[in-house]
């Protein structure tokens, strides 16, 4: 089963690399389904909510569906944008379907000055936070791309610099810039 | 606006006081109030962001490569591979992971274990290695770790055992030890020497780096060693395109230390400079604090982006990047050497630069030849003593420029020009011998100022690490170094004489006659005040003002001046020197082109003469005196011996320059036009002429009289003699219709060519057309087509009396061509230019012309706007002016809107 998605996944990459847009909408899924199962898989074994091993879990993901054997270097960059809209995907349908079973709706303001977030915060949080990233995405799409890579994947500054084919140094202004921008979003929206 | 928000807030992060960050907002906020408002939120935001969407990152960057390096485990401390017990993991990368290992048998020691990842092919990198390791055994240095041992584990996968080495990569020691410039080298001479030692057995690294330069330290004394010889070699293997981006990503880490030759497909092609390339990008890094190419750019800008940075990028001068570093950079990058940023750039500018550059040469030909001379190079910096590394000289940076450039109008021959431009500014050593030391010190120290300005000023402007200028010319390079000369040399006369003169002589060679002139003129007047009438240079500035007065058509003058400057060297040197021969050559030729043919011969027979017996003649100077004394033997009736004194030119030329050297084109050109005047050799002439067009195209372009010189001789060679081949005559001609403003500008050249193609025809049964009378004879000499035959056939003239006939017809059918207002020619080439230019008029008509064809169309002036529906418009459609492609030569009758007038339906 996995040596067919494996296949997929690497002609996928590879139209990526090619300049065929349609083929990052198509590998989101197939990655979304793999870091579903083993999320799913990682989730039954440890405490629930757990999900700071998000990083583990895409690259396991990665080795997985593409192989430990050499690689053009920026189709993992293309891979990981796909899983952190994967990632992205999950956790808030996660955060959802949770809200939903708890409250069925709720207006409950948030203090965002006060908040430190980490992927383990409240559902809400994180749901507001992804509207802000959406809107973020109209306007700054490579701003947004960056926070889903770090935020979603927790990859570094660097490793997301590297799979968004930026200099580190424009990275690091661009992530200065989509924190506060967010920030801001999330002060005003709310 | 968004975007522009983005850059604003970045802007103001830059600012480093708040009160200047106030003030920048106030700024914003007088134009945009609103903005300065999302901007505020915005800063505000940023300075309590703290770790907001941090705190889920994961803390080290090697949080992937664990996950992979997890992946791959196997082996761990504790586990036994061959005779090897792992203690603890030392180190991990891209290509597996490092282990201190124990060795108990035949001694008890600590070794380095190197496990390489999956992926490999083990029997490969084993086989590799085998067959290497007797040579890696001979290696026995103080800086070299040992490698001891090599194979495969239980699991199939290849280890390397060394010598166990614990220290800091080089770069880091450094930086950590804060260590000054001086002592930065004196390591990094130590690590040539270890290098030197491994080339003298044979073996090549491959993978020189920081990482692989380890720093410990022995009775507090630091010692460089150098680790993983061998390995490179074992774990390259075979190359593919599928794997060399990979390989050296994964195995061998950072592509900023890749050599040129080692991105190439076949990397297998790596040779001992290959690391000497290696040791120069070390050196940038120890001296800069990073690498002439940034690796992270370099593997994110993807495989080929990546191997045409490092083959065709040139790197930065270390001093100049330490210079364009960002303030805060430069701090860091000084204060990790113990200085300051100012005193560092200044300590690295000249030797060290040359020296770092010479090791990052792309021709690995012109890098240092061995380790060791790159290190005794860095002694004699270090001992304050001259370096083999220099500046590079003039013509090679043009070369450079050339190819930075490429995607401009420089061309090779540009480079060629320039090349004479140094001829000029070196001059001065030539007449050393017969002038006192005191003159020739005196002249050296002008040429130097000379090579300065050129140097510095002129190559600045394109030099560094400024973006390449697809836009920038030879020309407008030119014309920047002319607006810097402006009052720049007030106090220096004989400086900027001699730059005018070298840049005269640069739009000369361009065929840029009127701005050759007026820099001439200048030096001419300069050199006069500053040196006197009789002196050498200033006779040369005069001579040169000749030169361009000739070009520009202005015989008499050029005439007048050439004789001048003869009489005043004559007086001043006598007939036997050099000098005089060069003004008798010039003269010769001045004459030969007023047709004054006593005078030509006279000078030009003295000139080839007096070469033979004056020592130091220039070739070009005999070489363009035989021209003219040859074709001055022809024209009274010694043909042979006229023909012998071009061949000979021609020998000359090529064997003293080179087949491609502007006067060898010219000397081809003489050659062949003097058997076109005398009617011999026809096919010799043919073939000279071609060559030479071809070479002088490929150097000079299209547009150089030259070139339009040459085409010019080949198109009246296919007109008038035998075998007539107009259809290529007629080719040329439209090709040099082209170049009608230049032609303008080169009044000298053009004459004949507005002659050929404006005169009217002598005879007055042919129409008084803008067609010349060759280009009567050639439109009568056409393979008949269709519509001629039929009329011809009418009148029943075609074979009794073609020529006139087909004018006849011609008139018959175009009336309006007899208007001498007529609207000569429009040239097309192409079809797009065609529609555009013709405003769909022609088009409408159903005449549709063909790419890659010439056109030219016959019509009346008021065509262009409304074109009558009896109106008649002639198209002559050539194909074939390139040799090699196939003639043909179409005419067309293009009757506009016959059926129906757009205007009326």
């Amino acid at each position: 089963m996995y040596s067919g998605a494996m296949s997929e996944v690497t002609r996928l990459l590879n139209a990526i690399q090619d300049g065929d847009p349609k083929a990052a909408d198509e590998l989101v899924p197939l990655v979304y389904s793999e870091l579903r199962a083993l999320a799913a898989a990682r989730l039954a074994r440890e405490t629930p909510g757990q999900t700071l091993q998000a990083t583990a879990l895409v690259h396991e993901a990665y080795l997985r569906l593409v192989g430990g054997g050499p690689q053009e270097w920026n189709s993992r960059g293309h891979f990981f944008s796909a899983a952190a809209e994967a990632m992205r995907r999950i956790l808030i349908e996660n955060a959802r379907r949770k809200r939903s079973q708890k409250r069925g709706g709720n207006f409950e303001r948030v203090d965002w000055s006060e908040v430190r977030l980490a992927i383990e915060t409240d559902d809400d949080r994180l749901l507001a936070l992804d509207e802000g990233l959406e809107r973020l995405e109209s306007e700054e799409p490579q701003a947004a791309a960056l926070v889903k890579l770090r935020f979603f994947v927790g990859l570094t500054g660097q490793e997301a610099a590297q799979a968004l084919g930026l200099p580190e140094r424009s990275a690091t202004r661009l992530w200065a810039y989509a924190r506060a921008w967010l920030l801001r979003e999330l002060q005003t929206s709310l | 606006m968004k975007a522009a928000e983005r850059e604003l807030f970045w802007n103001v992060l830059d600012l480093p006081s708040p009160a200047a960050r106030a003030e920048y907002l106030d700024r914003v906020g007088a134009d945009d109030p609103a903005l300065r408002g999302r901007l505020e939120a915005l800063l505000r935001e940023h300075e309590r962001a703290g770790d907001f969407l941090e705190s889920n990152a994961s803390p080290s960057a090697s949080a992937g490569d664990r996950a992979l390096a997890a992946a791959n485990a196997g082996e761990g401390p504790g586990s036994v591979i061959g005779r090897y017990k792992l203690l603890e993991l030392i180190g991990e990368g891209g290509f597996g992971a490092v282990y201190m290992a124990e060795q108990r048998e035949p001694v008890r020691r600590k070794v380095a274990l190197k496990i390489i990842k999956l992926g490999m092919d083990t029997k490969q990198v084993t086989g590799r290695f085998e067959a290497e390791r007797q040579a890696l055994a001979l290696m026995d240095h103080p800086n070299i770790a040992r490698v001891l041992d090599g194979g495969a584990t239980d699991r199939g996968r290849p280890y390397f055992v060394m010598e166990l080495v614990r220290g800091l990569p080089l770069t880091r020691f450094c930086d950590e030890r804060r260590l000054g410039t001086r002592e930065r080298l004196e390591l990094f001479i130590t690590v040539c020497s270890a290098v030197q030692h491994a080339h003298q057995k044979g073996i090549i690294h491959r993978d020189l780096k920081p990482s692989n330069v380890l720093v410990t330290l022995y009775d507090d004394r630091p010692v460089p060693k150098v680790i993983d010889f061998g390995i490179a070699k074992a774990l390259q293997g075979e190359l593919t395109d599928k794997t060399v981006f990979t390989r050296f990503h994964e195995f061998l880490g950072t592509p900023a230390y890749m050599s040129p030759e080692q991105t190439q497909l076949n990397g297998l092609d790596a040779d001992t400079r290959s690391d000497i390339y290696a040791l120069g990008v070390l050196l940038y890094e120890l001296l800069t604090g990073r690498p002439p190419f940034d690796s992270q750019e370099l593997l994110t800008a993807g495989l080929d982006e990546m191997r045409r940075r490092i083959r065709e990028d040139e790197p930065v001068r270390p001093s100049t990047r330490l210079r364009t570093l960002a303030a805060q950079d430069a701090d860091t990058v000084a204060r990790l050497r113990n200085t300051q940023p100012a005193r560092l750039a200044s300590l690295l500018r000249g030797d060290l630069d040359w020296i770092v550059l010479k090791c990052l040469e792309k021709d690995r030909a012109r890098r240092y030849e061995s380790a060791s001379a790159l290190a005794q190079d860095l002694a004699r910096h270090l001992a304050n003593e001259p370096v083999t590394a220099a500046a590079p000289s003039l013509t090679y940076r043009l070369g450079k420029l050339v190819r930075r450039h490429r995607t401009g109008v420089l061309t090779a021959a540009a480079a060629l020009a320039f090349l004479l431009l140094t001829a000029v500014v070196s001059s001065g050593f030539a007449f050393r011998t017969w002038r006192a030391e005191r003159v020739a010190r005196e002249e050296a120290a002008v040429a130097a100022a000379v090579s300065q300005f050129f140097n510095e000023d002129l190559f600045a402007v394109a030099d560094g690490g400024a973006e390449p200028d697809p836009e920038l010319t030879m020309r407008g390079l030119l014309d920047r170094a002319a607006l810097q000369l402006e009052g720049r040399f007030r106090e220096q006369p004989r400086v900027e004489a001699s730059v005018r003169a070298a840049l005269g002589r640069t739009y000369f060679n361009l065929g840029q006659y009127a701005a050759a002139l007026s820099h001439w003129e200048r030096a001419a007047t300069l050199c006069r005040d500053a040196l006197g009438e009789e002196h050498r240079q200033t006779l040369l500035a005069r001579s040169d003002v000749a030169r361009a007065r000739l070009a520009l058509d202005q015989r008499m003058e050029a005439r007048e001046l050439a004789e001048a400057v003869l009489a005043s060297a004559t007086a001043a040197h006598g007939r036997n020197h050099p000098l005089t021969v060069k003004f008798l050559s010039r003269l010769a030729l001045v004459c030969y082109r007023l047709s004054d043919n006593p005078r030509a011969r006279e000078t030009s027979a003295e000139a080839v003469a007096l070469a033979r017996l004056v020592p130091g003649v220039e070739t070009e100077d005999l070489v363009h005196a035989m021209h003219v004394y040859g074709r001055m033997l022809g024209r009274s009736g010694e043909r042979d011996r006229g023909e012998q004194q071009l061949r000979e030119a021609l020998e000359l030329a090529r064997r003293r320059l080179q087949d491609t050297h502007p006067l060898t084109v010219r000397a081809k050109n003489a050659l062949a036009a003097f058997y076109y005047d005398h009617q011999i050799r026809i096919p010799d002439a043919e073939q000279l002429y071609r060559e030479a067009l071809a070479q002088q195209r490929r150097a000079f372009g299209d547009a150089h009289p030259l070139t339009l010189n040459l085409r010019y001789n080949l198109a009246i060679l296919y007109a008038h003699r035998e075998p007539v081949r107009p259809h290529l005559a007629l080719a040329h001609q439209l090709r040099l219709l082209e170049h009608r403003p230049i032609l303008d500008a080169s009044p000298a050249t053009a004459r004949p060519i507005l002659n050929l193609l404006s005169q009217t025809p002598p005879d007055a049964i042919a129409p008084p057309t803008p067609l010349s009378a060759d280009g009567w004879r050639l439109l009568a000499a056409l393979p008949p087509t269709d519509w001629a035959q039929r009329d011809f056939d009418d009148a029943g003239w075609l074979s009794a009396r073609p020529a006139e006939a087909r004018a006849l017809w011609f008139r018959r059918h175009f009336p309006w061509s007899n208007d001498r207002s007529i609207r000569p020619w429009v040239y097309v080439r192409g079809s797009g230019e065609f529609r555009v230019f013709l405003n769909g008029v022609v088009a409408q008509a159903g005449f549709t012309t063909r790419p890659g064809a010439h056109h030219v169309f016959l019509f009346p002036p008021e065509a262009l706007a409304t074109l009558r529906p009896d109106d008649n418009v002639l198209a002559i459609e050539a194909r074939g002016l390139d040799p090699g492609e196939p003639a043909e030569m179409t005419i067309h009758r293009i009757p506009v809107a016959p059926e129906a007038d757009p205007r009326a339906g």
